[in-house]
């Protein structure tokens, strides 16, 4: 089949076949994710134009399962990056191993005569986008996560932009260049077609820079309603669902829509799921049956920590009335 | 068959509206607006091909870079793009035609005045006449307010500005490996004795916003507001710090804004802002058009006070012809004043 045709459905379930030979840590895994209408929209519209999409909401709204969601849909290697405060864009290209190569470079020193040089490839390490961009100039199409955009630097996002521009990258220390638009004329369309999907999640805690905001397509991932968190339960309990799941789905909707919590730290879909895990538990390993579920007071909820995380929360979580 | 057009005049009038708000928006953007128009690129596949909320969806995508952005493009789009016409199965682009403010509040279908492009005159030929274009508004139905706030300068464009406010220095734990540094090493021992590492390089700018509050900054409160969030969400300093005063600043100054919790000068205001750019944010009299002796010395006073931070300035968010002959025209030769405009912004953050 081919690959290019490949579209998002948003219903969780492989619609294409996965490509052959990937390595294990690639390779797409099971996600149990629906995706609202306007979303799936936004991830074609990616895979389209060949922009990066910025996924921006709360979190626990299921911005990071998006990515993994997306590559099992499509059957394309998943490709994650991981920001952290320190990191800088090349770290989402290739990390050289500065050190080990010196050690190693003294180790053989230390030889005399018989010292060999090690080899220069073997302290590089691409990482998730360098893959991507290297899998596309083979003709691969892959999904890269860059996670939490928001936690790094300011120059990170506008250095990572002139990558995702161009599509190619040159490891400094062996001087090996990789282009996934390496071509002239009418191949370079057919090269367009693998590029990666490139999905970015952000928390918001910095404003991101506007130049790389003009490339990226833009979506909010609104928190799912009530019909929305049925079909998350669904998906995630297949064949489970009890008069309990309800309960469970209508007491979290009034807990987190109550006008009398200032939440600090709203729970997500992924705080609910782990609630409905502990309530269904059997009834002698500490589950609750209906009835205890629907009598308990909001404020004494079973429970409950996995829902509240903040001292603030919890205090305006007892001061409720009302079941 | 009812079918939706929208003309390409129009969506430049939308693209050009948002641009100027300082939406970061270039020429590929636009350009990639028409690809998904012009090559019919309806991408869901039972979605109908001409329906005009998908299309605003797509846009939205494209153009929108906040929340903001995509309740502003949602307004444009009610106020400019059109709708629908009952015509054959033989799609032709349509002229776009421009809403008034008037118009706007009235509903149902309205035929209006035509928005004439650049190059296409009315009743050129006889397809690009004036088709008999109706503003569909039945499906807008909302009231004519829109309650994104927009300021003369957007709260992006203020905290692109506090960016260029950067002193970057290595601070820290010791951790990246310093390669340069070790191999020098290695040469001056004659052999390899460990790895040095250095600490990574910040942004060490701080930030001390002194802010008035109430009377005559009344009207500029949300602007002020917006700048300070700007500030401290987008700026990438390393400390914001913000105190809030009345007027001019005497011998309290206030961690809130409402005024509520005081903070003595002198223990807000120590040798531990000696690393802090200070600036004052306040109309020093001009919006009133006051000159006020007593009020000039206080200023005088605390400015003294400043001089322990790295380096001071004053916003004014009072235009610069109304400083004259008011306190602010005095203020201003004890310290760098600029106005809170795009140009003011740039002078500022050079003048620190």
């Amino acid at each position: 089949m081919n690959q290019t045709e490949r579209k998002y459905r948003g219903d969780g379930e492989p619609h294409y076949k996965s490509l052959d030979n990937l390595e294990d840590d690639i390779k797409p895994r099971k996600e149990n994710y629906k995706a609202s209408g306007p979303l799936i929209e936004a991830v074609n519209l990616a895979l389209y134009l060949k922009r990066p999409l910025l996924v921006e909401g709360e979190p626990g709204c299921g911005k990071t399962c998006l990515a993994y969601a997306v590559a099992w849909e499509l059957g394309l290697p998943r490709l994650p990056c991981y920001v952290r405060s320190t990191s800088r864009a090349q770290d989402m290209l290739y990390t050289y191993d500065h050190l080990m190569r010196l050690y190693d470079i003294q180790s053989e020193a230390a030889k005399g005569e018989r010292a060999v040089m090690p080899d220069k490839q073997k302290h590089l390490t691409l990482q998730g986008l360098g893959r991507a961009i290297e899998m596309a100039g083979k003709g691969l199409q892959s999904v890269v996560l860059i996670d939490e955009i928001d936690k790094a630097d300011f120059d990170f996002p506008n250095d990572l932009l002139a990558v995702l521009e161009e599509w190619k990258f040159t490891i400094n220390e062996t001087g090996d260049a990789y282009n996934a638009l390496d071509a002239d004329g009418e191949a370079i369309d057919e090269r367009r077609r693998n590029l990666p999907l490139v999905i970015i999640t952000s928390n918001r805690e910095k404003e991101l820079p506007g130049p790389f905001l003009r490339r990226c397509l833009y979506y909010f991932i609104t928190f799912p309603d009530k019909e929305a968190l049925d079909e998350i339960v669904d998906a995630h309990f297949p064949n489970e669902r009890t008069t309990l799941f309800d309960i469970a789905v209508q007491k979290f909707i009034r807990l987190r829509e109550h006008q009398d919590i200032q939440w600090r730290k709203p729970p997500g879909t992924s705080e609910l799921l782990d609630w409905i895990r502990a309530l269904k538990r059997d009834p002698k390993n500490g589950g609750k049956s209906d009835g205890e579920l629907k009598s308990a007071p909001l404020k004494r909820l079973p429970y409950v920590e996995a829902l509240v995380k903040n001292r603030d929360d919890r205090n305006d979580v007892l001061k409720l009335e009302g079941t | 068959m009812t079918r939706t057009y929208i003309a390409e005049d129009t969506l430049y009038v939308i693209f050009e509206t948002l641009r100027r708000g300082d939406t970061p928006l270039g020429v590929a953007e636009y350009k990639d607006a028409l690809k998904i128009l012009k090559d019919g690129v309806w991408i869901g596949e039972d979605s109908p091909k001409d329906d005009i909320s998908r299309l605003k969806h797509m846009l939205t995508l494209l153009w929108a870079k906040s929340e903001e952005d995509a309740r502003r493009l949602d307004e444009l789009f009610s106020r400019f793009a059109l709708l629908s016409e009952t015509e054959g199965p033989d799609p032709k682009p349509e002229n776009g035609r421009k809403a008034g403010e008037q118009e706007q509040l009235s509903s149902g279908e309205i035929g209006l005045t035509q928005f004439v492009s650049g190059k296409e005159e009315p009743g050129d030929s006889p397809a690009n006449a004036a088709h008999d274009i109706r503003y569909d508004f039945s499906d807008i139905g909302k009231p004519a307010f829109h309650l994104t706030p927009r300021y003369p300068v957007s709260r992006r464009r203020m905290a692109g500005s506090f960016r260029r406010l950067r002193r970057m220095k290595r601070e820290g734990v010791s951790r990246e490996p310093d390669i340069r540094e070790t191999i020098e090493q290695i040469c001056r021992y004659g052999r390899f004795t460990g790895p040095v590492f250095a600490p990574k390089r910040r942004n060490q700018a701080d930030l001390l916003l002194l802010v008035d509050r109430h009377g005559s900054m009344d009207p500029f409160g949300p602007l002020v507001k917006s700048l300070i969030e700007g500030v401290q969400h987008g700026g990438m300093l390393r400390n914001v710090l913000v105190y809030y005063f009345q007027n001019c600043p005497q011998a309290m100054l206030f961690t809130s804004p409402d005024l509520t919790s005081p903070v003595p000068v002198n223990e807000a205001v120590t040798e531990k802002l000696e690393n802090f750019y200070a600036l004052i944010v306040s109309d020093a009299g001009a919006a009133r058009g006051y000159y006020q002796e007593e009020r000039i010395m206080y200023t005088k006073r605390f400015l003294e006070r400043l001089k322990i931070c790295r380096r001071c300035a004053w916003l004014n968010p009072v235009p610069r012809e109304r400083w004259e002959a008011a306190t602010a025209e005095a203020v201003a030769g004890m310290v760098p004043m600029f106005p809170l405009d795009r140009d003011g912004l740039e002078d500022i953050v050079k003048a620190l």
